[in-house]
């Protein structure tokens, strides 16, 4: 065993910086997280990732054993937890963290002491590529705070169950003291929960409330507010973080800490990951408790995931992809066909191109083939986004000809105009995104020659303008695109002629029903060509007889999407 | 439903087109050493399209369908031509001057069955401007032309006989003879084609 409060320092002459935050509450219910930013794509070769992994590593660890108040039930291992993890990362050979702080003793369990201990951590000296990470392991609980909101405490030693606004560590004031850090490699890794059962307890009228309760589990997750840049929890939201016996250790954390030995090195580079450490602590935890306990990520800047636990970067590893998006959580994600995994988590697959799909419930959600290198990291949120049917708006300038089906309305009437216009495609607007609703605008003239029934050609200046609007389905296979749908389009054609014997403009106005069918493919997330092809049908009196005339179009045109 | 698309497309239109006025034109020019009072300019195939010619030669004619027509021409009393042209629609085609050579004459020489001259007799070249060419009543001969060179069917008819039809083709400055039997009308026919009281001689 670890002495209490004792830093562990590997190597003094870093600076290490580790800004992670470990808080293990036993969460009870299941979180959105609002994502913040958007997913990039990571290649780095060895150099490059050396370079961004520069930086110290410190870690303040806190477990909580015992409790002043009696209501409390004391806990048998986050003592052991705190002083396992701290002796793992410590270790010069895994963790090699420059600093790392275990509180466990009474004196340092209080909220006090706690609330000093982080503001001590962050009166150093920061680096934005240090690591830190706060780990706590101990009782969770809800409590309404002063303006009345159920909100999260972390139970420290000296908390009164009467009185835990008063006297618990509110997740809000930990997360302020967080900001004072000025690391973006913060890791908060939460071995508590609070869900009233194991390893927390709630007062009676929380607890009254919350079973009356049928909606989710009222305060939002620490998940979705967290700004730490990575919050993992031994247990979801509205789950029980479980100690045990056999493993003398709360779960999670006994796993968490087998992976820093280097088992949790996916990708083969040398180096165990926050997520990697989370990924196998997760997968070993759901099958050790048979499926009661599933860990549970969260990360606010989702793909760069540059916090290392344990070892150093020797090589660039495999090719990984991964989600930790509570929108892909429950799918399995296959690679050529074959199960890797399922969501939310990560995988280290061999270089090269590979076939990826997301399947839950036998339907697949998505596919594509996507190049993946060597110690490229790819966030499976980000390559479905730049495929994601949803609903989209998409400007595009087109260019194209109208004119009559038939030969003889072209000949004698009005030859091909070639068009030039925007258009506005709003997708999955109407009947519960099931139609899209487009809007074009074309106009266009030329100079022909009419080629009368006679024998003799005139020449004629024309004139087409064109208002569209089209209602109809679209469908997306990868980058292909098929829409279609009914079409109302306004139509105003002119002709003129300037000639010995006549100078006269014509001009006919109408309200034509149609068909529109187009094919797209996107190039990349934001644009998109396409080729679209109409049919109208009209009436068109000509010699004061009224033509049933067909009218297409053909049209090409690259759009913007957004 | 389509009875609704075509109720909406009805109700929003308005205008239309009109290519009447472009399947027509003028076609323009001038005829030398033309004789103001006999010159004529008509279309082939359709002498209603005829305009008389000015006393310097020129003329205008219009209404010529927009396609390729030719035009017969009667310069003065000796000279006739004809000239193909492509009218266009809607506008005036200029032919420029034309020279006319000298024309054919053919003399028609009518008689009935009995070997008698017949009462009104009319010669009529189908398709030209040389049409209720009356005969001479004493000679029984109307003189035809002058004919630009080229094919023409002759029709002549008389009081109550029958009307008979020949083509004749002609070179420039030819002069030809032709007699005509008219046999008795068995329906009494009489297309009322001769008048006698303006006694024009076109061949002159």
């Amino acid at each position: 065993m670890l002495p209490p409060e004792r830093a562990f320092v590997s190597r003094p002459c870093f600076r290490v910086v580790l800004w992670l935050a470990f808080a293990s509450l036993c969460a009870c219910g299941a979180a959105s997280v609002g994502e913040k930013g958007r997913a990039v794509r990571v290649r780095l070769d060895s150099a490059e990732l050396a370079s961004a992994h520069e930086g110290e590593r410190h870690a303040l660890l806190i477990g909580i054993n015992q409790y002043e108040d009696a209501s409390w039930h004391g806990l048998r291992y986050p003592g052991k937890d705190a002083e396992d993890l701290g002796r793992v990362l410590a270790d010069p050979r895994r963790g090699g963290f420059r600093s790392v702080t275990v509180l466990t003793r009474p004196e340092q369990t209080t909220r006090a002491a706690v609330l000093q201990a982080l503001r001590t951590l962050a009166a150093r000296p920061w680096n934005p590529k240090d690591v830190v990470v706060i780990y706590v392991s101990g009782h969770g609980t809800l409590a309404r705070d002063a303006r009345g909101d159920l909100q999260r405490y972390l139970v420290m030693r000296d908390t009164r169950f009467r009185d835990v606004q008063g006297t618990g560590l509110e997740m809000a004031a930990l997360e302020r003291e967080l900001e004072h850090l000025g690391s973006r490699r913060r890791v908060l890794v939460l071995a508590t929960c609070h869900s009233g059962t194991g390893k927390s307890l709630l007062p009676p009228a929380v607890l009254e409330e919350l079973e009356r309760t049928k909606g989710a589990f009222p305060p939002r997750p620490l998940e979705e507010d967290s700004r730490a840049s990575l919050v993992l929890s031994a247990s979801d939201w509205g789950e029980t973080a479980r100690e045990d016996d056999a493993l003398a250790n709360d779960i999670y954390t006994h796993f968490f800490v087998q992976s820093l030995d280097g088992r949790g090195d996916r990708n083969r580079d040398g180096a165990v990951s926050a997520t990697e450490a989370h990924d196998w602590a997760r997968r070993h935890t759901w099958t050790y408790t048979e499926g009661r306990q599933r860990p549970s990520a969260r990360m606010t800047e989702v793909g760069a995931d540059p916090v290392l636990l344990a070892g150093a970067l020797t090589q660039p590893g495999q090719p990984e992809v991964f989600s930790y998006s509570p929108r892909l959580e429950g799918f399995t994600l296959k690679v050529d066909g074959v199960d890797a995994g399922e969501l939310p988590g990560g995988v280290a697959l061999p270089e090269g191109s590979r076939k990826l799909g997301l399947h839950k419930g036998g339907q697949l959600l998505w596919e594509d083939t996507v190049a993946l290198r060597a110690g490229e990291r790819r966030a499976l949120d980000s390559l479905l986004r730049e495929v994601s049917p949803g609903p989209q708006r998409t400007v595009a300038l087109e260019v194209g000809a109208l004119g009559f089906l038939d030969a003889r309305s072209r000949r004698e009437v009005l030859p091909p105009t070639a068009l030039a216009g925007v258009g506005l495609r709003l997708g999955g607007v109407l009947l519960e995104q099931r139609l899209d609703v487009g809007v074009d605008l074309a106009a266009g003239q030329g100079r022909r020659a009419l080629l009368l029934d006679v024998g003799g050609t005139v020449p004629v200046r024309h004139r087409v303008l064109m208002l569209g609007v089209t209602v109809g389905p679209s469908w997306q296979w990868g980058r292909l695109g098929l829409s279609t749908g009914p079409r109302v389009a306004a139509l105003w054609l002119e002709r003129s002629f300037q000639l010995d014997l006549l100078s006269q403009d014509e001009r006919y106005l109408t309200v034509w029903p149609g068909w529109m069918a187009g094919v797209s493919w996107r190039l990349g997330t934001r644009f998109v060509l396409e080729a679209k092809g109409q049919l109208l049908w009209a009436y068109v009196p000509v010699d004061g007889r009224t033509r049933a005339v067909g009218f297409g179009g053909l049209f090409l045109g690259g759009g913007y999407r957004f | 439903m389509p009875l609704a698309w075509a109720g909406l497309a009805l109700m929003g239109a308005c205008g239309g087109f009109n290519n009447g006025p472009l399947e027509a034109g003028t076609v323009r020019g001038r005829i030398l050493g033309a004789e103001a009072d006999v010159a004529v300019v008509s279309v082939l195939g359709q002498p209603e399209l005829r305009a008389r010619v000015s006393s310097d030669g020129r003329f205008e004619l219009g209404g010529v369908p927009a396609t390729s027509v030719e035009l017969f021409l009667v310069a003065s009393r000796t000279r006739a031509a004809r000239t193909k042209v492509v009218a266009q629609g809607a506008r005036i085609t200029e032919l420029g001057d034309i020279d006319a050579p000298l024309g054919a004459f053919i003399t028609v020489r009518l008689r009935d069955s009995a070997g008698n001259v017949p009462p009104r007799g009319e010669v009529e070249v189908e398709g030209t401007a040389l049409d209720e060419l009356e005969m001479d009543a004493s000679s029984g001969e109307v003189r035809v032309g002058p004919l630009p060179e080229g094919c023409y069917t002759l029709e002549v008819k008389a009081d109550g006989l029958e009307e008979v039809e020949e083509e004749v083709c002609v070179r420039q400055g030819e002069e030809l003879e032709r007699e005509f039997v008219l046999r008795e009308d068995d329906l009494g026919g009489d297309d009322d084609g001769g008048g006698d009281d303006d006694g024009g001689d076109e061949g002159g």
